[in-house]
């Protein structure tokens, strides 16, 4: 295996992934978005060798949560660099590495096999920022065809990231870059039907971090059945409060949705490109009235915010509401049906 | 013998001077099935040997009381599964070995058993079967 660089790098241990009789499996770190995972090699001119990947953050995150396998580590590695290293060697935590190519000995003899995921570690992985989430517990009922199940997830994890985006949004802890990016998801888009409210979601779900976003803990697809997704508490708390509000005032509320809905159809506002909707006169004020009432009748705290970051302009403030309307909609028909039902939120 | 055979000598020097070794949340209970990566299909008694034993330098990260343990699995789906990583496809077989209350020391994580056998604990008798991998 040819060493392609001399110059020497260090990396510190951070822990140990799998054991058996000694490390198999080892991560170590070279800056905040810069980790090495490694494993043990067979290589006679090292007491301890072992071959490690440059990986990022997120891909370690990505690693841990199971949503790729060991082996993705080290054929897809962020940073594109490979190194040897010897364990035996290390001084006060730092590993001196060696850069080598991925070659073809190495795919042969040193790159796991696919399937080995985080949860096969026989060591549990130390605790990062995105521990302590909270765990959302659905019960079902009655028959689930697969799409309901996916249906179902996607009304959650709509709903999950509207309100989580307006909470970062208010965050002195979130980047102005981000913030941004939050900005433009609800701003950004004509919303004049079909796959621009798509966007808007997804344009939301783009700025959650892996650490903070909704992803799924367990699925038993059976009658009754149970989803498990894992995310944030107060996010959680707020979903369920929207819930409740909306099962127990949906008449008021759905009145307060057609009157919004039927007035811009009457207009032919519903599929215009709300840049191009004139935004004053009596129109824009009797959108803005009624988008108001819609909010207070939907219980939304966030509803100046929202106005706000649809550039105050009414008839994109209007469609976002009746968005989220749908969405709300979906989501509480499962529980009007008797499909899902006892939602539980467990803190971690 | 107390217990957990405090008064039982174990088959390899364990480290002294540092935390209690074997650790006090391992139990004498035994295990039924046992699982363990030999090179060859007659598996010898150096096969159970902890790399304390071999004198092999601890490495980093790693407890000198561990590196006096057996390493062992409970179930052979593990064994299939930890065969994904290249460094344990130079083992070819696998033992499976049944431990009777009062062998030796055992610590059970997830599917991984550290295991610090008494001295009167013979690995190869306690062999029910090796097969190929």
């Amino acid at each position: 295996m040819a060493q392609t660089k001399i110059r020497e790098r260090l990396a510190t241990f951070a822990q140990v992934l799998e054991y058996m009789d000694g490390p198999q499996a080892v991560l170590l770190d070279r800056t905040p978005d810069y980790k090495i995972v490694a494993v043990a090699i067979q290589r006679n001119d090292y007491k301890q060798p072992f071959f490690g990947a440059g990986i990022s953050l997120g891909q370690w995150e990505k690693y841990r949560r199971g949503f790729v396998d060991l082996r993705f580590l080290f054929v897809h590695p962020q940073h594109k660099e490979w190194y040897l290293f010897d364990l035996q060697a290390a001084k006060n935590k730092l590993v001196s590495l060696t850069p080598v190519e991925k070659d073809q000995f190495a795919e042969e003899n040193y790159i796991p096999e696919h399937g080995f995921f985080s949860y096969d570690h026989s060591e549990p992985i130390k605790a990062t920022e995105t521990d302590g989430l909270a765990t959302q517990k659905y019960n079902t009922d009655g028959i689930w065809d697969l799409p309901d199940f996916t249906q179902f997830y996607h009304k959650v994890t709509d709903l999950y990231a509207f309100s989580l985006s307006l909470k970062k949004y208010v965050s002195p802890t979130v980047s102005v870059d981000l913030k941004r990016k939050i900005k433009e998801s609800f701003s950004g888009h004509p919303l004049r039907g079909g796959s621009s409210y798509g966007n808007l979601y997804s344009g939301l779900l783009s700025v959650q971090s892996l650490g903070d976003r909704l992803s799924v803990g367990r699925l038993r697809y059976a009658s009754p059945g149970e989803i498990d997704v894992k995310g944030r508490l107060d996010v959680f708390a707020e979903v369920a409060a929207a819930l409740a509000q909306f099962s127990d005032n949906y008449d008021a509320i759905k009145d307060r949705y057609n009157t919004l809905y039927n007035f811009l159809q009457k207009n032919k506002l519903l599929k215009m490109d709300v840049e191009k909707f004139e935004d004053k006169g009596s129109i824009s004020d009797y959108i803005l009235k009624e988008s108001n009432e819609f909010s207070k009748a939907l219980m939304i705290e966030d509803a100046k915010l929202i106005y706000e970051l649809t550039d105050k302009n009414s008839l994109k403030f209007a469609k976002v509401l009746l968005a989220h309307f749908r969405r709300l909609d979906g989501y509480f028909m499962f529980f009007a049906e008797g499909r899902v039902k006892d939602p539980q939120t467990i803190d971690s | 013998m107390g217990p957990r055979g405090e008064s039982m000598k174990f088959r390899e020097q364990l480290p002294t001077g540092g935390p209690p070794c074997p650790p006090p949340k391992a139990h004498d209970g035994g295990q039924e099935r046992a699982f363990r990566f030999i090179p060859t299909a007659t598996p010898v008694a150096a096969d159970f040997a902890s790399n304390q034993a071999k004198q092999e330098p601890l490495p980093l990260g790693v407890d000198p009381c561990r590196w006096a343990s057996c390493s062992l699995y409970s179930d052979m789906e593990t064994i299939k599964k930890k065969r994904l990583l290249k460094n344990l496809q130079k083992f070819a077989f696998v033992a499976e070995i049944k431990i009777a209350a009062g062998s030796g020391l055992l610590l059970l994580t997830g599917k991984h058993i550290d295991f610090w056998m008494f001295e009167t604990f013979d690995p190869i008798a306690a062999i029910v079967q090796t097969q190929a991998l």
